[in-house]
């Protein structure tokens, strides 16, 4: 590893303009061409810590539909058979009519999910069942909560795991203007408490409006302005100034994905998918190295009460398949083509109730899945203490119980993949046990 | 800034946010007037503060708090031609062959009436209890059914007593379906309503219920849907006695008596009164109408039982627990800011420049860009009022004033232009006159903005930035930059 951050800017640098030299652009473009754009290998690539990409699920998605515990009897017991004459909301076993797609002979991807199964087969997917937080809350924005700061039932505690992670680890890139971005128009609680970390809601649109002509000398200005006012609104001002900057380098509006990968769900006109758009930015984002080490993306649309619809076109159906083909295009682009060392981890509050209600969907529930994508992810596995589904076995004699805590995951993510072993700081409180989803180094 | 080996966990495991800027001192304070009309209004003007001068701060108050006797004509005339479906009856909006009318007017109505309606205080209200009673208003049929919801549960209660409100919503075609009561049945009872019904409209997370409360409640409120279809009554609140659970239920420790389906309606009244009365309603709402009238948390304690006294006292009177606040404001040594969110940055922007509103589509955009769209928040929780929620994205709101005040946009889509066509816009010279000195410019910028009481460095700012001679440009300019300073940003 390269241990002098000016060494490697300047190579950094050079090695920009020497691709552009190469491709004949004129000096000017420079200044504009992308940075995701591919040149000769940069510093920051030797760099073994990954980027991680936090993907929340808010609502409370379905696990038992995510990944279908079609072996357990007690699934079909509370979930009829959607293909039932008076049809339920269990998706039937595979290799039948809207059958999952086996994982393990226990475990099956929704339909829906099934673009996700060729990651699982290469050994870059982990699924963790019957996971998730401890505390008792059915409460969407208590667990949301405990779950952002990474400590269940705290009352007091008002950084995010991620943001503290930030905090606690000397920065990947000693230069990185930014360090941490959440994908939405105000910073997560994941990402609280962090380091340079900003919301961005759109990655190919942050930049100062009016005249051109006068836009650095008002940014000028405004830095000066913010320059004597206090924190969090001081930071928050380097912040952005330092996050133009960076966007103008990145160029994301101009990012177009490799041919031969899974294309992105639309990102444009009717039924355009915001999750898949900010996947495609961030992996422009990645691909520029510019230092940046966490995104943190939200996915809403899961809080499904009535009319779940698990197939089909059905209304869950539809998000779950929004959800795996937008990850599948990331991880195919950014992973695969891309050749970067990214982690990708996806989490909701809690699972919903094993028994479906009479407007066919599901109440709150308790235990659920957790996915974890990635090369150095030991991947093609569900590591599952299944607890079952059957009377007797459920939590509160209504949900899925919670085997393996959602923090033993991120934990082992934290130190073997981020680099950082202050585990007491990002999970106060808490020792982890590791379930060896992921290669340390 | 961090370290790692120098960093341990005590000093970011810091329990709160760090305190937003400097505190006012009141006692003698001239900035105590701007202060007290920025926590009553979406914004202080020069007409607000003289009234406020005239009447004394009691004055202002009861002015403030009886907004029938204020005449809002102007208003109501421009929404009557420029909103038509805010009057409508559930069953005519959902008639509309452009349904996204309801939406967009309504949406903008709001923002309207947040810059224009003299009812400020009001308005201040209906703002609250709106985050209160989130409604997604992009969740069908909520999509046109909040009109009615705005109009007959937030505006018809803002300035009267939480009971009747909480009653109104649960009513409320619109609320029903949005938490899914509509598909509560005995056969297998739909818990998201009588979850939140609990958690975010009356007793809070921790106000003592637990996960057999929300089943009983559930079970009280089977049958509580609304009509559909085409009769005159379609999209108000209906009673399905066929599917009532007619069982005995056990709320909160009281028994909910087995009734006949007939008048099992019952269960759900007695619900709500359950609810209405309980201590923890009274914590809740008292912290809630603090945190949006006066500070963030926590509160004073002394503070949330004295509001919470109030509302036994008054039978959760509104307007008296404001009051109850807001004199507490008055009567404090110091007070901490607020931030404020998107849409009361735009509109205090707005009412501060004198801004002409003639096509209110130009009011939304912005507000897209800073996601604070009114009513667009898709979880019931509301949006969030807390200073890191809105601390982040700050590029959003210093676009507002860049792109109001840009002068060399012509009507060419921009969200605002120079143009006296356009839908938004601003005449400088009504703010700064016409005078061409810098220093004359900054003056008036500061009384109109800030009543005389911008810090001495911001002054310097706007002064550099028209130096050595103010044009048009930078004049307008400078104006955009004087909305977007740190001080303009808290209130």
């Amino acid at each position: 590893m390269l241990t002098d951050p000016n060494a490697c800017q300047e190579y950094n640098q050079l090695s920009r303009r020497q691709f552009v030299l190469w491709s004949g652009a004129a000096t000017a473009a420079a200044v504009t061409m992308p940075a995701w754009m591919p040149r000769v290998v940069f510093a920051r690539d030797f760099v073994t810590r990954d980027v991680i990409v936090s993907i929340f699920l808010r609502g409370a998605a379905d696990g038992l539909t995510l990944c279908v515990p079609y072996g357990d009897p007690g699934y079909y017991v509370n979930r009829p058979s959607v293909n039932n004459a008076s049809p339920g909301l269990g998706v039937p076993p595979p290799n039948t009519a809207n059958g999952c797609t086996d994982l393990n002979g226990f475990f099956g991807l929704a339909p829906a999910m099934a673009n996700l199964a060729p990651i699982y087969a290469a050994g870059h997917l982990a699924i963790v069942h019957a996971t998730g937080s401890t505390d008792s809350s059915r409460s969407h924005f208590d667990a949301q909560k405990y779950m952002e700061i990474g400590k269940p039932a705290d009352q007091t505690l008002f950084t995010g795991w991620l943001g503290r992670h930030i905090a606690s680890v000397s920065p990947a890139d000693a230069t990185a203007a930014v360090r941490a971005i959440g994908i939405g128009y105000q910073l997560p609680l994941t990402l609280q408490g962090g380091v340079k970390g900003v919301p961005v809601p759109d990655l190919a649109n942050y930049q100062l409006q009016g005249a051109s002509g006068t836009r650095t000398a008002r940014q000028n200005w405004l830095n000066s302005a913010y320059g004597i006012t206090q924190n969090p609104v001081r930071a928050a001002a380097t912040n952005t100034a330092a996050t133009i900057t960076t966007m103008a380098t990145v160029g994301a509006g101009s990012y177009v994905p490799p041919t031969n990968t899974f294309p992105y769900p639309a990102t444009t006109g009717t039924g355009a998918s915001s999750f898949s758009k900010a996947l495609k930015q961030t992996a422009a984002l990645i691909r520029a190295n510019v230092g940046v080490e966490a995104v943190a993306i939200d996915k809403s649309g899961w809080d499904t009460h009535s009319a779940q619809g698990v197939i089909g076109a059905g209304s869950m159906a539809v998000t779950m398949a929004d959800l795996a083909n937008s990850l599948r295009a990331f991880y195919e682009d950014v992973i695969i083509s891309g050749n970067k060392n990214v982690t990708v981890v996806v989490m909701s509050e809690f699972g919903r109730r094993v028994a479906q209600n009479a407007s066919l969907g599901t109440d709150h529930g308790h235990g659920n899945c957790m996915f974890v994508i990635g090369k150095k992810i030991n991947g093609g596995q569900v590591i599952s203490n299944w607890p079952g589904l059957s009377a007797g076995q459920l939590y509160q004699n209504l949900d899925l119980n919670v085997t393996i805590d959602f923090r033993d995951i991120l934990a082992e993510i934290v130190q073997d993949r981020l680099e950082n072993v202050n585990l007491a700081t990002v999970f106060p409180g808490y020792t982890p046990t590791f379930r060896n989803i992921a290669v340390a180094g | 800034m961090s370290q790692i080996g120098t960093q341990t966990g005590t000093s970011i495991l810091a329990p709160r946010p760090p305190a937003p800027t400097d505190k006012f001192q009141l006692a003698g304070d001239p900035r105590r007037a701007r202060l007290m009309v920025d926590r009553m209004t979406f914004g202080f003007t020069r007409a607000e503060l003289a009234l406020y001068n005239q009447l004394g701060f009691e004055g202002y108050l009861a002015y403030h708090l009886h907004p029938s006797a204020i005449d809002d004509s102007a208003v109501d005339a421009y929404l009557a031609i420029n909103a038509p479906t805010l009057i409508m009856t559930p069953l005519q909006l959902s008639q509309l062959s452009q349904q996204s009318d309801a939406t967009n007017q309504l949406i903008r109505a709001r923002l309207y009436r947040a810059i224009f309606s003299k009812r400020q205080l009001f308005e201040r209200a209906v703002e609250c209890f709106t985050d209160h009673f989130n409604i997604w208003i992009r969740d069908e049929p909520s999509t046109y059914l909040k009109v009615a919801d705005d109009r007959d549960v937030v505006r018809a209660n803002a300035l009267g007593t939480f009971p009747a409100m909480l009653r109104a919503s649960a009513h409320s075609a619109s609320m029903l379906s949005y938490l899914n009561n509509d598909t509560n049945t005995a056969a297998a009872p739909n818990e998201n309503y009588a979850r939140e019904l609990m958690e975010l409209h009356t007793l809070s997370v921790s106000g003592g219920y637990s996960q057999s409360d929300v089943h009983e409640v559930a079970r009280c409120l089977t049958g509580w849907t609304y009509y559909t279809g085409t009769p005159a009554n379609a999209y108000t609140f209906r009673y399905n006695s066929a599917v009532h659970d007619v069982g005995q239920k056990i709320v909160l420790g009281n028994i909910i008596p087995a009734r006949p389906a007939a008048s099992g309606q019952q269960d759900g009244d007695d619900v709500l009164n359950i609810l209405a009365n309980h201590p923890s309603t009274r914590q809740f709402v008292a912290r809630k109408i603090i945190r949006h009238f006066h500070m963030y948390d926590p509160a004073p304690q002394a503070l949330v039982d004295s509001v919470a006294a109030t509302y036994l006292a008054t039978g959760g009177d509104i307007a008296a627990m404001i009051s109850t606040v807001l004199r507490y404001a008055y009567n404090s040594p110091t007070v901490t800011p607020k931030f404020k969110r998107p849409s009361h940055l735009l509109a205090s922007t707005l009412r501060g420049l004198n801004a002409i509103v003639t096509a209110t589509n130009n009011l939304q955009t912005p507000l897209t860009e800073a996601g604070h769209v009114p009513f667009d928040w898709q979880s019931p929780d509301g949006f969030p009022d807390a200073l890191t929620s809105w601390t982040g994205l700050l590029l959003a709101r210093w676009n507002f004033g860049a792109r109001l005040m840009n002068n060399s946009n012509s009507n060419n889509g921009d969200w605002w232009s120079t143009s006296t066509s356009a839908g938004v816009r601003v005449d400088h010279t009504t703010v700064v006159g016409t005078s061409t000195t810098a220093a004359t410019i900054v003056n008036a910028i500061n009384l109109n903005l800030f009543n005389g009481q911008l810090p001495k460095p911001e002054q310097t700012l706007l002064l550099n930035y028209l130096l050595p001679t103010p044009t048009t440009t930078t004049i307008r300019e400078a104006l955009g930059l004087a909305v977007s300073l740190p001080t303009f940003q808290w209130y």
